[in-house]
Protein backbone atom coordinates (compact mmCIF):
# COMPACT_ATOMS: atom_id res chain seq x y z
CA UNK A 1 0.00 0.00 0.00
CA UNK A 2 2.14 2.61 -1.11
CA UNK A 3 1.30 6.11 -0.08
CA UNK A 4 1.45 9.14 -2.84
CA UNK A 5 1.83 12.71 -2.28
CA UNK A 6 1.09 14.21 -5.09
CA UNK A 7 1.28 18.33 -5.74
CA UNK A 8 0.04 19.04 -2.46
CA UNK A 9 -0.30 22.74 -1.56
CA UNK A 10 -2.20 24.40 1.65
CA UNK A 11 -2.89 27.78 2.65
CA UNK A 12 -3.93 29.54 5.86
CA UNK A 13 -5.32 32.95 5.75
CA UNK A 14 -4.23 33.47 2.45
CA UNK A 15 -0.40 32.15 2.97
CA UNK A 16 0.97 29.29 1.20
CA UNK A 17 2.39 26.92 4.20
CA UNK A 18 2.57 24.19 1.88
CA UNK A 19 3.96 24.27 -1.80
CA UNK A 20 3.54 22.00 -4.40
CA UNK A 21 4.78 19.10 -1.91
CA UNK A 22 5.29 15.43 -3.71
CA UNK A 23 6.66 12.41 -2.49
CA UNK A 24 5.80 8.82 -1.87
CA UNK A 25 6.81 6.25 0.36
CA UNK A 26 6.70 2.39 0.48
CA UNK A 27 4.55 -0.17 2.70
CA UNK A 28 6.50 -0.76 5.83
CA UNK A 29 8.92 2.09 5.64
CA UNK A 30 9.71 4.80 8.49
CA UNK A 31 9.60 8.49 7.39
CA UNK A 32 10.95 11.45 8.99
CA UNK A 33 9.56 14.80 8.56
CA UNK A 34 11.44 17.45 10.22
CA UNK A 35 11.67 21.51 10.14
CA UNK A 36 11.45 24.41 12.07
CA UNK A 37 8.14 25.03 14.35
CA UNK A 38 5.28 25.97 12.19
CA UNK A 39 7.07 24.81 8.75
CA UNK A 40 4.12 23.07 8.41
CA UNK A 41 5.14 19.44 9.57
CA UNK A 42 2.00 18.55 11.42
CA UNK A 43 -0.56 19.96 7.97
CA UNK A 44 1.50 18.00 5.98
CA UNK A 45 0.60 14.85 8.51
CA UNK A 46 -2.95 15.45 8.84
CA UNK A 47 -3.25 16.25 4.98
CA UNK A 48 -1.75 12.68 4.49
CA UNK A 49 -3.97 11.32 7.64
CA UNK A 50 -7.29 12.89 5.74
CA UNK A 51 -7.87 15.50 8.62
CA UNK A 52 -7.43 18.46 6.82
CA UNK A 53 -8.16 18.70 2.39
CA UNK A 54 -5.31 20.03 0.98
CA UNK A 55 -6.22 23.21 -1.08
CA UNK A 56 -4.54 21.81 -4.12
CA UNK A 57 -2.91 17.93 -4.83
CA UNK A 58 -3.91 14.63 -3.65
CA UNK A 59 -2.65 12.05 -0.98
CA UNK A 60 -3.43 8.53 -2.47
CA UNK A 61 -2.69 5.01 -1.19
CA UNK A 62 -2.73 2.24 -4.29
CA UNK A 63 -3.73 4.96 -6.14
CA UNK A 64 -7.04 5.61 -4.04
CA UNK A 65 -7.98 8.52 -2.58
CA UNK A 66 -7.44 8.95 1.35
CA UNK A 67 -10.82 10.42 1.61
CA UNK A 68 -12.88 7.25 -0.13
CA UNK A 69 -10.65 4.76 2.93
CA UNK A 70 -11.55 4.58 5.93
CA UNK A 71 -9.45 7.00 7.73
CA UNK A 72 -9.27 5.17 11.35
CA UNK A 73 -8.53 2.18 9.92
CA UNK A 74 -5.88 3.24 7.26
CA UNK A 75 -3.61 4.97 9.56
CA UNK A 76 -3.33 5.18 13.81
CA UNK A 77 -2.11 8.21 15.74
CA UNK A 78 0.28 8.69 17.67
CA UNK A 79 0.30 12.33 19.12
CA UNK A 80 2.91 14.58 21.30
CA UNK A 81 0.20 14.90 24.16
CA UNK A 82 -1.08 10.86 24.25
CA UNK A 83 -5.17 10.76 23.33
CA UNK A 84 -5.72 8.43 26.14
CA UNK A 85 -9.25 7.59 27.73
CA UNK A 86 -7.83 9.24 30.85
CA UNK A 87 -10.02 7.09 34.04
CA UNK A 88 -9.89 4.28 32.09
CA UNK A 89 -7.10 1.15 32.37
CA UNK A 90 -4.42 0.88 30.08
CA UNK A 91 -5.89 -2.11 28.50
CA UNK A 92 -9.01 -0.32 27.69
CA UNK A 93 -7.21 2.32 26.14
CA UNK A 94 -4.92 -0.17 23.76
CA UNK A 95 -8.19 -2.07 23.39
CA UNK A 96 -9.78 0.58 21.32
CA UNK A 97 -7.32 -0.48 18.32
CA UNK A 98 -8.84 -3.29 17.93
CA UNK A 99 -12.41 -2.56 18.52
CA UNK A 100 -12.74 -0.50 15.96
CA UNK A 101 -12.57 -3.58 13.14
CA UNK A 102 -15.30 -5.34 15.20
CA UNK A 103 -13.68 -7.55 17.15
CA UNK A 104 -14.93 -8.78 19.71
CA UNK A 105 -13.76 -7.33 23.92
CA UNK A 106 -12.04 -10.32 24.54
CA UNK A 107 -10.17 -10.99 21.41
CA UNK A 108 -9.40 -6.69 21.50
CA UNK A 109 -8.38 -7.72 25.29
CA UNK A 110 -5.54 -10.40 23.93
CA UNK A 111 -4.07 -8.09 21.41
CA UNK A 112 -4.19 -5.04 23.79
CA UNK A 113 -2.23 -7.31 26.37
CA UNK A 114 0.19 -8.99 23.46
CA UNK A 115 1.08 -5.40 22.41
CA UNK A 116 1.67 -3.69 25.46
CA UNK A 117 3.83 -6.63 26.52
CA UNK A 118 5.70 -4.89 23.30
CA UNK A 119 6.53 -2.01 24.69
CA UNK A 120 7.28 -3.09 28.33
CA UNK A 121 3.73 -3.04 30.07
CA UNK A 122 2.28 -6.08 30.30
CA UNK A 123 2.66 -5.87 34.22
CA UNK A 124 0.40 -2.17 33.63
CA UNK A 125 -2.71 -3.72 31.62
CA UNK A 126 -5.10 -2.43 34.63
CA UNK A 127 -3.13 1.11 35.65
CA UNK A 128 -5.66 4.23 35.31
CA UNK A 129 -4.52 5.73 32.05
CA UNK A 130 -3.98 8.71 34.46
CA UNK A 131 -1.54 7.48 36.72
CA UNK A 132 1.19 6.80 34.12
CA UNK A 133 3.95 8.41 33.29
CA UNK A 134 4.54 11.23 30.07
CA UNK A 135 6.76 7.87 28.95
CA UNK A 136 4.65 5.36 30.09
CA UNK A 137 1.54 7.22 28.22
CA UNK A 138 3.16 7.94 25.22
CA UNK A 139 4.17 3.83 24.73
CA UNK A 140 0.76 3.15 25.52
CA UNK A 141 -0.26 5.22 22.14
CA UNK A 142 2.13 3.33 20.50
CA UNK A 143 0.61 -0.06 21.84
CA UNK A 144 -2.76 1.30 20.66
CA UNK A 145 -1.17 2.17 17.24
CA UNK A 146 0.85 -0.66 16.51
CA UNK A 147 -2.19 -2.52 18.11
CA UNK A 148 -5.00 -1.49 15.77
CA UNK A 149 -3.14 -2.44 12.84
CA UNK A 150 -3.49 -0.01 10.80
CA UNK A 151 -0.91 0.02 7.79
CA UNK A 152 0.26 3.53 8.45
CA UNK A 153 0.97 5.07 12.09
CA UNK A 154 1.38 8.67 11.40
CA UNK A 155 3.13 10.00 14.55
CA UNK A 156 3.13 13.92 15.68
CA UNK A 157 5.62 15.34 17.53
CA UNK A 158 5.44 11.83 19.52
CA UNK A 159 8.47 12.45 21.66
CA UNK A 160 7.87 16.61 22.19
CA UNK A 161 7.27 16.35 25.87
CA UNK A 162 9.68 13.41 26.72
CA UNK A 163 13.24 13.10 28.32
CA UNK A 164 16.15 11.89 26.28
CA UNK A 165 16.24 8.56 27.60
CA UNK A 166 12.21 8.17 27.13
CA UNK A 167 12.50 9.79 23.86
CA UNK A 168 14.87 7.11 22.37
CA UNK A 169 12.66 4.07 23.96
CA UNK A 170 9.85 5.50 21.92
CA UNK A 171 11.80 5.80 18.83
CA UNK A 172 12.62 2.06 19.68
CA UNK A 173 9.17 1.23 19.23
CA UNK A 174 8.03 3.49 16.37
CA UNK A 175 10.67 2.12 14.36
CA UNK A 176 9.97 -1.34 15.40
CA UNK A 177 6.33 -1.18 14.15
CA UNK A 178 8.15 -1.78 10.73
CA UNK A 179 8.12 -5.66 12.07
CA UNK A 180 4.34 -6.01 11.87
CA UNK A 181 4.64 -4.35 8.10
CA UNK A 182 3.11 -0.65 9.54
CA UNK A 183 4.52 2.34 7.58
CA UNK A 184 5.50 5.07 10.19
CA UNK A 185 5.34 8.98 9.34
CA UNK A 186 6.82 11.04 12.41
CA UNK A 187 6.49 14.47 12.29
CA UNK A 188 9.35 15.27 14.79
CA UNK A 189 12.09 17.88 16.13
CA UNK A 190 14.10 15.50 17.43
CA UNK A 191 16.96 14.54 14.99
CA UNK A 192 18.27 11.28 16.48
CA UNK A 193 14.73 9.84 15.67
CA UNK A 194 14.81 11.12 12.74
CA UNK A 195 17.99 9.69 11.75
CA UNK A 196 16.85 6.54 12.77
CA UNK A 197 14.25 6.46 9.70
CA UNK A 198 14.25 4.75 5.88
CA UNK A 199 13.74 8.50 4.83
CA UNK A 200 13.75 11.74 6.02
CA UNK A 201 11.93 14.64 4.60
CA UNK A 202 12.92 18.60 5.45
CA UNK A 203 10.00 21.19 5.42
CA UNK A 204 11.10 24.89 4.89
CA UNK A 205 9.34 27.97 3.75
CA UNK A 206 6.53 25.22 2.82
CA UNK A 207 8.60 23.33 0.16
CA UNK A 208 9.66 19.74 1.41
CA UNK A 209 13.28 18.33 0.16
CA UNK A 210 15.09 15.13 0.78
CA UNK A 211 17.64 15.56 4.09
CA UNK A 212 20.34 13.38 3.33
CA UNK B 1 -17.31 -0.89 12.46
CA UNK B 2 -17.60 -1.14 15.86
CA UNK B 3 -20.29 -3.87 17.28
CA UNK B 4 -23.31 -2.03 19.42
CA UNK B 5 -22.57 -4.39 22.00
CA UNK B 6 -18.90 -2.86 22.84
CA UNK B 7 -20.18 0.71 22.06
CA UNK B 8 -22.63 0.00 24.81
CA UNK B 9 -19.65 -1.93 27.04
CA UNK B 10 -17.28 2.04 26.43
CA UNK B 11 -20.64 3.87 27.52
CA UNK B 12 -20.87 1.95 30.98
CA UNK B 13 -16.96 1.86 31.48
CA UNK B 14 -16.91 4.93 31.39
CA UNK B 15 -19.72 5.24 33.39
CA UNK B 16 -17.69 3.18 35.97
CA UNK B 17 -14.54 4.86 35.60
CA UNK B 18 -15.25 8.21 36.89
CA UNK B 19 -17.56 7.85 39.83
CA UNK B 20 -17.00 10.75 41.32
CA UNK B 21 -18.84 12.17 38.01
CA UNK B 22 -21.34 9.54 37.55
CA UNK B 23 -22.15 9.96 41.55
CA UNK B 24 -22.53 13.60 41.28
CA UNK B 25 -24.65 13.18 38.09
CA UNK B 26 -26.78 10.69 39.52
CA UNK B 27 -27.41 12.76 42.84
CA UNK B 28 -27.94 15.68 40.84
CA UNK B 29 -30.85 14.02 38.66
CA UNK B 30 -32.11 12.45 42.34
CA UNK B 31 -32.51 15.61 43.90
CA UNK B 32 -34.24 17.25 40.26
CA UNK B 33 -36.32 14.65 40.11
CA UNK B 34 -36.93 13.84 43.71
CA UNK B 35 -37.82 17.44 44.63
CA UNK B 36 -40.53 17.80 42.02
CA UNK B 37 -42.17 14.75 42.73
CA UNK B 38 -42.15 15.85 46.05
CA UNK B 39 -43.60 18.94 45.76
CA UNK B 40 -46.44 17.46 43.45
CA UNK B 41 -46.89 14.52 45.74
CA UNK B 42 -47.80 17.59 48.00
CA UNK B 43 -50.01 19.63 45.59
CA UNK B 44 -51.92 16.00 44.37
CA UNK B 45 -52.67 15.50 48.35
CA UNK B 46 -53.88 19.02 49.13
CA UNK B 47 -56.36 18.89 46.18
CA UNK B 48 -57.38 15.23 46.47
CA UNK B 49 -57.88 15.62 50.07
CA UNK B 50 -60.09 18.64 49.64
CA UNK B 51 -61.81 17.08 46.87
CA UNK B 52 -62.66 14.30 48.77
CA UNK B 53 -63.52 16.60 52.10
CA UNK B 54 -65.81 18.26 49.05
CA UNK B 55 -67.39 15.09 47.38
CA UNK B 56 -67.64 13.12 50.44
CA UNK B 57 -68.05 15.20 53.72
CA UNK B 58 -69.60 18.57 52.13
CA UNK B 59 -73.00 19.86 52.16
CA UNK B 60 -74.90 18.71 48.73
CA UNK B 61 -77.21 21.30 48.05
CA UNK B 62 -79.68 21.09 44.57
CA UNK B 63 -80.54 24.58 43.78
CA UNK B 64 -83.69 25.04 41.67
CA UNK B 65 -84.29 28.37 40.33
CA UNK B 66 -86.31 30.30 38.04
CA UNK B 67 -86.06 33.63 36.60
CA UNK B 68 -88.83 35.58 38.75
CA UNK B 69 -89.72 34.52 41.73
CA UNK B 70 -92.59 31.54 40.97
CA UNK B 71 -91.15 28.75 42.56
CA UNK B 72 -93.18 27.47 45.47
CA UNK B 73 -91.99 27.49 48.82
CA UNK B 74 -94.61 25.02 50.24
CA UNK B 75 -93.56 22.48 47.60
CA UNK B 76 -90.33 23.37 48.48
CA UNK B 77 -90.62 22.40 52.20
CA UNK B 78 -92.61 19.24 51.08
CA UNK B 79 -89.35 18.11 49.43
CA UNK B 80 -88.11 17.74 52.87
CA UNK B 81 -90.19 14.38 53.32
CA UNK B 82 -88.09 12.73 50.92
CA UNK B 83 -85.35 10.12 52.24
CA UNK B 84 -81.60 11.77 52.05
CA UNK B 85 -83.32 15.03 52.33
CA UNK B 86 -81.79 17.06 55.09
CA UNK B 87 -82.76 20.47 54.70
CA UNK B 88 -85.01 22.73 52.11
CA UNK B 89 -85.33 26.38 52.02
CA UNK B 90 -86.27 28.67 49.36
CA UNK B 91 -84.96 32.18 49.57
CA UNK B 92 -85.93 35.60 47.45
CA UNK B 93 -83.04 37.19 45.63
CA UNK B 94 -82.95 40.32 47.78
CA UNK B 95 -82.77 37.30 51.17
CA UNK B 96 -80.09 35.41 49.77
CA UNK B 97 -77.23 34.82 51.78
CA UNK B 98 -75.15 36.66 50.45
CA UNK B 99 -71.86 33.98 49.21
CA UNK B 100 -69.07 35.19 47.75
CA UNK B 101 -69.19 32.69 44.51
CA UNK B 102 -72.35 30.89 44.95
CA UNK B 103 -74.98 33.74 45.59
CA UNK B 104 -78.26 32.00 47.22
CA UNK B 105 -76.85 28.79 48.50
CA UNK B 106 -78.17 27.26 51.06
CA UNK B 107 -74.46 26.71 52.71
CA UNK B 108 -72.65 29.70 54.16
CA UNK B 109 -69.10 30.24 54.83
CA UNK B 110 -70.31 32.53 57.71
CA UNK B 111 -67.72 32.38 61.08
CA UNK B 112 -67.96 34.21 63.90
CA UNK B 113 -66.21 37.05 64.03
CA UNK B 114 -66.66 40.47 66.23
CA UNK B 115 -69.82 41.82 64.08
CA UNK B 116 -70.45 39.32 61.97
CA UNK B 117 -74.16 38.86 63.48
CA UNK B 118 -75.85 40.93 65.62
CA UNK B 119 -78.96 39.88 67.54
CA UNK B 120 -81.77 42.24 68.34
CA UNK B 121 -84.84 42.23 70.05
CA UNK B 122 -87.16 39.43 70.11
CA UNK B 123 -89.84 42.05 70.06
CA UNK B 124 -88.75 43.49 66.95
CA UNK B 125 -91.61 43.93 64.42
CA UNK B 126 -90.04 45.26 61.80
CA UNK B 127 -89.83 43.67 58.12
CA UNK B 128 -88.05 40.82 57.92
CA UNK B 129 -86.43 38.88 55.08
CA UNK B 130 -86.54 35.74 55.07
CA UNK B 131 -85.13 33.15 57.75
CA UNK B 132 -82.28 31.90 59.51
CA UNK B 133 -81.32 27.74 60.29
CA UNK B 134 -78.38 27.98 63.04
CA UNK B 135 -76.01 26.06 63.72
CA UNK B 136 -75.89 24.55 67.54
CA UNK B 137 -72.78 26.29 68.20
CA UNK B 138 -73.90 29.44 66.29
CA UNK B 139 -76.62 29.12 68.89
CA UNK B 140 -75.02 29.02 71.73
CA UNK B 141 -72.74 31.65 70.89
CA UNK B 142 -75.56 33.98 69.71
CA UNK B 143 -77.84 32.45 72.21
CA UNK B 144 -80.82 32.12 69.27
CA UNK B 145 -83.64 30.38 69.49
CA UNK B 146 -86.65 29.91 66.90
CA UNK B 147 -88.15 33.37 66.60
CA UNK B 148 -84.93 35.50 67.92
CA UNK B 149 -84.35 38.11 65.43
CA UNK B 150 -80.41 38.49 64.02
CA UNK B 151 -78.70 40.53 61.32
CA UNK B 152 -76.23 38.85 59.74
CA UNK B 153 -73.38 41.08 58.36
CA UNK B 154 -75.14 44.09 56.70
CA UNK B 155 -78.24 42.42 55.69
CA UNK B 156 -81.54 43.36 56.58
CA UNK B 157 -82.90 41.59 59.77
CA UNK B 158 -84.47 38.22 59.74
CA UNK B 159 -85.58 35.50 62.32
CA UNK B 160 -83.98 32.36 63.23
CA UNK B 161 -86.69 29.80 62.04
CA UNK B 162 -84.81 26.49 62.69
CA UNK B 163 -81.92 24.98 64.36
CA UNK B 164 -79.80 22.93 61.81
CA UNK B 165 -79.33 18.93 63.12
CA UNK B 166 -75.90 18.13 63.92
CA UNK B 167 -76.16 15.02 63.38
CA UNK B 168 -76.72 15.07 59.39
CA UNK B 169 -74.85 17.83 58.45
CA UNK B 170 -70.78 18.04 58.68
CA UNK B 171 -68.91 19.94 61.77
CA UNK B 172 -68.50 23.02 59.91
CA UNK B 173 -71.77 24.10 59.50
CA UNK B 174 -72.32 23.96 63.43
CA UNK B 175 -71.20 27.74 62.95
CA UNK B 176 -73.26 28.51 60.11
CA UNK B 177 -76.37 30.71 59.72
CA UNK B 178 -78.08 29.40 56.98
CA UNK B 179 -80.82 31.32 54.73
CA UNK B 180 -84.07 29.84 54.80
CA UNK B 181 -87.08 31.76 52.98
CA UNK B 182 -90.64 31.96 54.80
CA UNK B 183 -92.77 33.63 51.83
CA UNK B 184 -94.95 31.77 49.25
CA UNK B 185 -92.76 31.80 46.40
CA UNK B 186 -89.15 32.43 46.12
CA UNK B 187 -86.68 32.43 42.60
CA UNK B 188 -84.85 29.36 44.09
CA UNK B 189 -85.41 26.35 45.92
CA UNK B 190 -82.30 24.89 48.35
CA UNK B 191 -82.01 21.56 48.74
CA UNK B 192 -79.53 20.33 50.89
CA UNK B 193 -79.06 16.39 50.69
CA UNK B 194 -76.77 13.98 52.76
CA UNK B 195 -73.59 13.12 51.33
CA UNK B 196 -73.67 10.97 48.03
CA UNK B 197 -77.46 11.90 47.53
CA UNK B 198 -76.92 15.08 44.61
CA UNK B 199 -78.11 12.66 42.25
CA UNK B 200 -81.24 11.77 44.17
CA UNK B 201 -82.12 15.13 44.98
CA UNK B 202 -81.83 16.01 41.19
CA UNK B 203 -84.84 13.57 40.67
CA UNK B 204 -86.43 15.05 43.32
CA UNK B 205 -86.63 18.71 42.70
CA UNK B 206 -87.24 17.87 38.87
CA UNK B 207 -90.19 15.99 40.23
CA UNK B 208 -91.64 18.33 41.82
CA UNK B 209 -91.25 21.00 39.76
CA UNK B 210 -92.75 19.64 36.66
CA UNK B 211 -93.88 22.63 34.47
CA UNK B 212 -92.66 25.47 36.31
CA UNK B 213 -91.22 28.19 33.80
CA UNK B 214 -87.89 28.74 33.14
CA UNK B 215 -86.63 25.95 36.01
CA UNK B 216 -82.65 25.29 36.11
CA UNK B 217 -81.54 22.96 38.28
CA UNK B 218 -77.65 22.87 39.56
CA UNK B 219 -75.98 21.65 42.23
CA UNK B 220 -73.84 23.35 44.44
CA UNK B 221 -71.53 21.14 46.33
CA UNK B 222 -69.96 23.50 49.50
CA UNK B 223 -69.45 26.80 49.64
CA UNK B 224 -65.46 26.14 49.59
CA UNK B 225 -65.52 24.67 46.49
CA UNK B 226 -66.51 27.80 44.89
CA UNK B 227 -63.26 28.92 46.59
CA UNK B 228 -61.23 26.64 45.12
CA UNK B 229 -60.82 25.75 41.78
CA UNK B 230 -58.86 22.31 41.31
CA UNK B 231 -58.59 22.48 38.13
CA UNK B 232 -56.90 25.58 37.79
CA UNK B 233 -54.78 25.29 40.65
CA UNK B 234 -53.41 22.18 38.81
CA UNK B 235 -53.10 23.66 35.54
CA UNK B 236 -51.68 27.09 37.28
CA UNK B 237 -48.71 25.16 39.59
CA UNK B 238 -45.54 26.19 39.77
CA UNK B 239 -44.00 22.48 38.83
CA UNK B 240 -45.69 22.50 35.73
CA UNK B 241 -42.94 24.13 33.97
CA UNK B 242 -40.01 22.97 36.52
CA UNK B 243 -40.26 19.77 35.17
CA UNK B 244 -39.22 21.33 31.85
CA UNK B 245 -37.13 23.18 32.81
CA UNK B 246 -35.59 20.24 35.43
CA UNK B 247 -35.27 17.91 32.04
CA UNK B 248 -33.38 20.84 30.39
CA UNK B 249 -31.29 21.30 33.25
CA UNK B 250 -30.18 17.45 33.15
CA UNK B 251 -29.86 17.59 29.54
CA UNK B 252 -27.95 20.42 29.80
CA UNK B 253 -25.48 19.16 32.25
CA UNK B 254 -24.46 16.11 30.49
CA UNK B 255 -24.25 18.05 27.53
CA UNK B 256 -21.76 20.50 29.63
CA UNK B 257 -19.91 16.69 30.53
CA UNK B 258 -19.65 15.90 26.66
CA UNK B 259 -18.71 18.93 25.30
CA UNK B 260 -15.58 19.24 28.27
CA UNK B 261 -14.96 15.61 27.47
CA UNK B 262 -15.09 16.48 23.09
CA UNK B 263 -11.12 15.43 23.58
CA UNK B 264 -12.65 11.64 24.56
CA UNK B 265 -14.83 11.76 21.77
CA UNK B 266 -12.87 12.61 19.68
CA UNK B 267 -10.38 9.37 20.59
CA UNK B 268 -12.97 7.60 19.88
CA UNK B 269 -13.96 8.95 16.73
CA UNK B 270 -10.14 8.34 15.42
CA UNK B 271 -10.64 5.00 16.34
CA UNK B 272 -13.87 4.87 13.70
CA UNK B 273 -16.66 5.44 15.78
CA UNK B 274 -19.32 7.20 13.64
CA UNK B 275 -21.89 9.63 14.77
CA UNK B 276 -24.37 6.74 15.77
CA UNK B 277 -21.90 5.14 16.89
CA UNK B 278 -20.84 7.98 19.35
CA UNK B 279 -24.53 8.11 20.23
CA UNK B 280 -24.49 4.43 21.70
CA UNK B 281 -21.65 5.49 23.93
CA UNK B 282 -23.23 8.40 24.94
CA UNK B 283 -26.56 6.63 26.04
CA UNK B 284 -24.91 4.26 27.79
CA UNK B 285 -23.16 6.85 29.84
CA UNK B 286 -26.37 8.79 30.31
CA UNK B 287 -29.31 6.49 30.16
CA UNK B 288 -28.17 5.12 33.78
CA UNK B 289 -27.57 8.26 35.41
CA UNK B 290 -30.93 9.82 34.13
CA UNK B 291 -33.33 6.37 34.81
CA UNK B 292 -31.57 5.57 38.28
CA UNK B 293 -31.22 8.80 39.26
CA UNK B 294 -35.08 9.42 38.48
CA UNK B 295 -35.78 5.91 40.03
CA UNK B 296 -33.91 7.03 43.22
CA UNK B 297 -35.57 10.38 43.34
CA UNK B 298 -39.29 8.85 42.59
CA UNK B 299 -38.51 6.64 45.51
CA UNK B 300 -36.81 9.07 48.22
CA UNK B 301 -39.99 11.81 47.53
CA UNK B 302 -42.31 9.01 47.82
CA UNK B 303 -41.03 7.87 51.16
CA UNK B 304 -40.57 11.04 52.50
CA UNK B 305 -44.12 12.22 51.34
CA UNK B 306 -45.34 9.25 53.19
CA UNK B 307 -43.30 9.89 56.21
CA UNK B 308 -44.39 13.27 56.42
CA UNK B 309 -47.68 12.51 56.19
CA UNK B 310 -48.52 13.07 52.42
CA UNK B 311 -50.89 10.08 51.10
CA UNK B 312 -48.18 9.34 48.01
CA UNK B 313 -49.49 9.98 44.31
CA UNK B 314 -47.03 8.09 42.59
CA UNK B 315 -49.06 8.01 39.44
CA UNK B 316 -49.31 11.62 38.86
CA UNK B 317 -45.84 12.76 39.50
CA UNK B 318 -44.36 9.44 37.55
CA UNK B 319 -45.98 10.15 34.77
CA UNK B 320 -44.85 14.12 34.58
CA UNK B 321 -41.14 12.18 35.87
CA UNK B 322 -41.42 9.78 32.83
CA UNK B 323 -42.19 13.15 30.75
CA UNK B 324 -39.41 14.59 32.09
CA UNK B 325 -36.79 12.07 31.62
CA UNK B 326 -37.85 11.00 28.34
CA UNK B 327 -37.49 15.18 26.93
CA UNK B 328 -33.89 14.92 28.66
CA UNK B 329 -32.99 11.99 27.05
CA UNK B 330 -34.52 13.10 23.87
CA UNK B 331 -32.14 15.92 24.21
CA UNK B 332 -29.08 14.08 25.04
CA UNK B 333 -29.60 11.95 22.21
CA UNK B 334 -29.75 15.44 19.78
CA UNK B 335 -26.85 17.26 21.30
CA UNK B 336 -25.20 13.72 21.23
CA UNK B 337 -25.51 13.71 17.23
CA UNK B 338 -24.64 17.36 17.13
CA UNK B 339 -21.45 17.43 19.28
CA UNK B 340 -19.78 14.59 16.72
CA UNK B 341 -16.37 16.14 16.29
CA UNK B 342 -15.07 15.03 13.24
CA UNK B 343 -14.67 18.71 11.54
CA UNK B 344 -12.39 19.55 14.69
CA UNK B 345 -10.86 16.07 15.17
CA UNK B 346 -7.03 16.92 14.94
CA UNK B 347 -7.11 19.91 16.64
CA UNK B 348 -8.85 18.24 19.39
CA UNK B 349 -6.43 15.57 19.37
CA UNK B 350 -3.62 17.10 19.59
CA UNK B 351 -5.30 20.23 21.93
CA UNK B 352 -5.60 17.60 24.72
Amino acid sequence: MSLVVDAVAHRYDGDFVLEDVSLQIAPGSTVAITGPSGSGKTTLLSIIGGLLDPTRGTVTIDGRPVKALSLSTTFSWVFQTTNLLLRRSVRDNVALGRLQYGDRRAMADTAAVVALGAVGLKDQVDRPAYSLSGGEAQRVGIARAVASGAPWILADEPTGQLDRRTSDETADLLIDARRSDQGVVIATHDLAMARRCDLRLRIENGRVTEDR
Amino acid sequence: MWRVGELATEGVRNLHANLTRSFASLLFVAVAIGGLMYAEQRVADDLTRFTNTVTADGGQVVVVSTPGPSLSTSACNRIGAFGGVVATGAVLDRGATPLRTAGGALVSDTRFSAGAVSVIDPTYRGQLDGGYLAGPRAAERFTLVPGTVAVLGDQRPAAVVGMLDEGTRIERYETALLAAGRFEAGHQCLIEMTPGNLDAGRQIAAASFVGAEGIEIRTLLAQSAFERDVVTELDARPMRWMWLIVAFMIAASLAVQMFLRRGERAVYVAHGAGRADLAIVEAFESLPLILVGAAIGITWATAVAAITGITPHVGFGLRLSVAAVGAAIAAIAAISLMLYPRRALADQLKGR
